[in-house]
């Protein structure tokens, strides 16, 4: 994933412009200097081809990328937009020092296992410091392994087993949401085993243009997912999914021996809410009858979805699609810290579409959008649907 | 900072304009970067008309070239900045003013976007046919700046049909509103529609009223495999004679198929070398009928299959594949030139088998795609590489199908417009008498020659 090996991919965009239908960046700042199409030309002309500097509002226009990945997913002309930044910001942290650096590289850190560990008591005056960190989900004291490990048995008659891939979010922000996956599965006959030794997917970090970090991560979650005797592995977050599925191989040489396992891996990795219905499961909701809708995070694969709305048809809430379920809340993983603005603006687009629904709850299943969305709509509740189907 | 992003800043104020080298570089060009690229000065973001005509005053009175831009996603240069000077992105202004059942017309500001036009319409049961294949992105000032068109020109024309009025404002800040919401008018020059594709040389769009229709009760996609393109091209000709009036007339070569058919669900058998697909639309009866009248022809000829979509979620599938195939050939290509040629119906049999017989001739891949049901044809040069020796072919290439088109009384745009991709024929196509016409009815709109410059035909040392 070096940027010099999209030198010719780069050219491939036509420029037809058809991302401005998708570029939330674009979106909220309404002029095409930052639209996905302009950071290519940007990138090539900077970074590659070298007629222009790279000057500080050349930093700006690429920073102010969520890296949604939805540019990518609809280009026609198949340039992988957004794998092309992750490399320029690679290549610029490369060439950065000082306070930028320390900014940059805060919260990989942050999310990072080890560093989320013994970072929960510093973070604040840390975070105070690089002036970012307002508005920041509270790492809970009590994480998900730090209640649940090894394997979890099944209620009544076993159909099943899987391995619980628990995300950064799902282990340190919002354990109870590791906790109502395994509910669910248990209660449904699937036995649950809880990897030892899996780590951050590594998104925050190639976010950052830490490719390297991140690859590091990512063998080692192979690793050790490889080792686990599971006949699934379920992964609750769109996020970590994106990286498993679709980043994971690019993260490594062809030759690289990983390959081999992150293929029998690939076959293996699913949405807990799929595998249950695979399985043949009821999927089924306890909670009290309320309206609920979902949003749709950007870095979902658009399959998860039909099985999660199928389960919120099933429920006794009633289920209502809001417009553009799809379309960015704003928060772009930890992108809403350093960018206010736009992200703001583009949450309350969020928001409005959400109120006219007049749904009581939101799910989604990003960690990242439930506490952005939740922080712009205070009076309603966002969860992820696996708490909805755990009866909260 | 550019002195005259500095005055804009004066007038607007700083949010309002962009002038730092990383920005404007952003509006130097649009879907046809190869032909030319200039950076503006600066960039210009105007909300309202009042916006625009402090602008143009500026402008006016120290002679700088401005260029109103949309989307940026024109295929003729049209709103490229050639003379630097301000570009004037009209996109926020995109305000939907009106819509107006009783006398189904919409007023709208220029930088509304086709498709959200488009499904506010859809909620209230109304239709506005013109669809450049741009439409998830353009704006309808732009279309009503290059007279835009798309597939269902075949049945109901292009932007200009649905144009009744504007307002304006000219070169020197004032305002205007030619025409209105009045379905018919004989009075005076007709100014609303010498705008209408004018690409941004006379003036600045900045709202119009339109005509609307009641949407279709029915629609029905058809898709035919046809053995050969000539045979495509046959049958075409036959539909149109028998008085058939498909809503949309698609003619596609198997590569383009081929590229679309990732997007196509379930995707579509590759039986044949080219491929015919239509809408129809209309009463229901309507449609029942005229489905039935196609596939009598199309077999009758020889057709290898033909195909009646009755799915709806399949139809879209190939609807929304097909908007997207310039930059989808980019899947295979290094550069893709898309030209626009369009002939009278009947000639476009023998337009194809020119068009075949340049592609021998000059060495240069020539694909064929169009909205064959209006003769609007899109021979398409395809690079395998970027070099000189392949630009020279197409260059050629060009040169020889669009004097094919002409050989055949056809036009050289039939709806991307002529911006610098093609000002070097359209005297060709006009002749003499008719540009020094044009640039007469230029110089009383502008006799500064601030707006768009350089466009439609070769100016004159500067």
């Amino acid at each position: 994933m070096k940027l010099t090996d999209y030198s010719e991919i780069i050219s491939r965009c036509s420029q037809c412009s058809f991302c401005q239908e998708y570029c939330p960046s674009f979106q909220a700042m309404g002029t095409e200097n930052f639209l996905a199409k302009h950071r290519m030309n940007l990138i090539r002309e900077v970074l590659i081809d070298k007629t222009m500097p790279e000057s500080d509002r050349f930093r700006e226009i690429l920073d102010k990328c969520l890296l949604c990945t939805n540019c990518t997913r609809n280009c026609f002309s198949l340039v992988p937009i957004d794998e092309i930044v992750i490399a320029a910001r690679s290549e610029m942290l490369k060439n950065q020092k000082g306070l930028g650096a320390l900014k940059r590289g805060f919260m990989s850190r942050v999310l990072s296992e080890k560093g989320l560990r013994s970072i929960a008591g510093m973070a604040g005056s840390l975070a105070g410091k690089v002036g970012i960190g307002k508005n920041m989900p509270q790492i809970s004291s009590k994480p998900f392994d730090s209640i649940y490990k090894g394997t979890i048995k099944a209620e009544g008659e076993q159909r099943g087993r899987v391995a619980y891939y628990t995300g950064c979010g799902s282990n340190f922000l919002f354990p109870d949401v590791g906790a109502s996956v395994v509910r669910v599965l248990t209660a449904n006959g699937i036995e649950v085993v809880i990897p030892e030794n899996i780590t951050c997917c590594g998104l925050p970090l190639i976010s950052e243009g830490d490719i390297d970090g991140a690859a590091d991560m990512m063998r080692r979650n192979i690793e050790a997912l490889s080792e686990v005797d599971a006949e699934a592995i379920v992964m609750d977050c769109t996020s970590c999914r994106m990286m498993f599925i679709k980043k994971a191989q690019k993260m490594f040489g062809k030759d690289d021996p990983i390959q081999e396992k992150i293929i029998q891996l690939l076959l293996k990795i699913k949405e807990p809410s799929a595998y249950m219905t695979e399985k043949g499961c009821a999927v089924q909701s306890k909670s009290a009858t309320k309206k609920v809708t979902m949003h749709i995070p950007c870095h979902s694969d658009r399959s998860a979805e039909k099985n999660l709305v199928a389960m919120l048809k099933s429920s006794s809430a009633e289920y209502v699609a809001m417009d553009n379920p799809e379309s960015c809340c704003g928060a772009g993983g930890t992108f809403y810290m350093n960018n206010s603005d736009m992200s703001e603006k583009l949450r309350k687009i969020k928001v409005d579409d959400i109120k006219a629904t007049g749904a009581d709850i939101i799910v989604t299943e990003c960690p990242m959008c439930r506490f952005y969305i939740q922080l712009g709509l205070p009076d309603k509740k966002v969860m992820h649907p696996f708490e909805f189907m755990a009866g909260e | 900072m550019s002195s005259i992003g500095k005055d804009l800043r004066k007038i607007l104020g700083d949010k309002q304009v962009l002038d730092l080298p990383e920005d404007v570089s952003a509006y130097a060009n649009d879907a046809t970067f190869y032909i030319a690229k200039k950076n503006p000065d600066a960039v210009a973001v105007p909300k309202t008309t009042k916006d625009v005509s402090e602008i143009m005053k500026y402008a006016f009175k120290n002679k700088i070239p401005v260029v109103p831009r949309g989307a940026g996603s024109g295929l003729a240069g049209g709103c490229t900045p050639v003379h630097g000077g301000i570009v004037l992105d009209m996109k926020k202004k995109d305000r939907i003013l009106e819509i107006d059942h009783k006398n189904m017309s919409a007023t709208v500001e220029c930088g509304v976007v086709l498709n959200n036009f488009n499904r506010e319409l859809a909620r209230q049961g109304l239709f506005y046919p013109p669809d450049p294949q741009s439409m998830s992105v353009c704006t309808l000032g732009g279309n009503i700046a290059t007279r835009a068109g798309g597939p269902r020109g075949v049945k109901y024309g292009t932007t200009e049909r649905y144009v009744t009025g504007l307002e304006m404002v000219m070169p020197d800040g004032t305002v205007m509103t030619p025409g209105g919401k009045v379905m018919k008018m004989s009075s005076g020059y007709d100014i609303t529609h010498l705008m209408t594709g004018s690409e941004g040389t006379l003036g600045v769009i900045t709202s119009a009223h339109l005509r609307l229709l009641p949407m279709p009760a029915a629609k029905r996609t058809i898709v035919v495999t046809c053995t050969t393109v000539d045979q495509a091209a046959e049958i075409v000709s036959e539909i149109i004679a028998a008085g058939a009036v498909p809503a949309m007339l698609e003619f596609l070569i198997k590569l383009a198929i081929s590229v679309l058919n990732k997007y196509i669900s379930p995707p579509l058998p590759l039986l044949g070398e080219a491929y015919l697909l239509m809408e129809l639309d209309g009463s229901a009866s309507q449609v029942e009928d005229e489905t039935r009248d196609i596939k009598r022809i199309c077999t009758g000829m020889g057709a290898v299959d033909v195909r009646v979509v009755t799915d709806d979620a399949e139809s879209a599938t190939y609807w929304w594949a097909r908007s997207r195939l310039y930059p989808g050939m980019l899947q295979i290509f290094k550069r893709v030139i898309t030209e626009d040629i369009t002939v009278p119906r009947n000639s476009i049999p023998e337009f194809v088998r020119r068009v075949q017989a340049i592609a021998a001739s000059t060495g240069a891949f020539i694909g064929l795609a169009g909205h064959a049901g209006d003769g609007n044809m899109h021979p398409t040069i395809l690079h395998t590489e970027i070099s000189e020796e392949m630009s020279k072919k197409a260059e050629k290439a060009i040169e020889e199908i669009i004097r094919a088109g002409l050989d055949l009384k056809g036009t050289i745009s039939g709806e991307h417009g002529i911006g610098i991709h093609k000002n070097k024929f359209t005297e060709l196509e006009h002749g003499a008498d008719q540009i020094e016409l044009m640039k007469k009815i230029k110089a009383a709109f502008d006799p500064h020659n601030i707006m768009n410059p350089g466009k439609i035909w070769i100016e004159e040392a500067r």
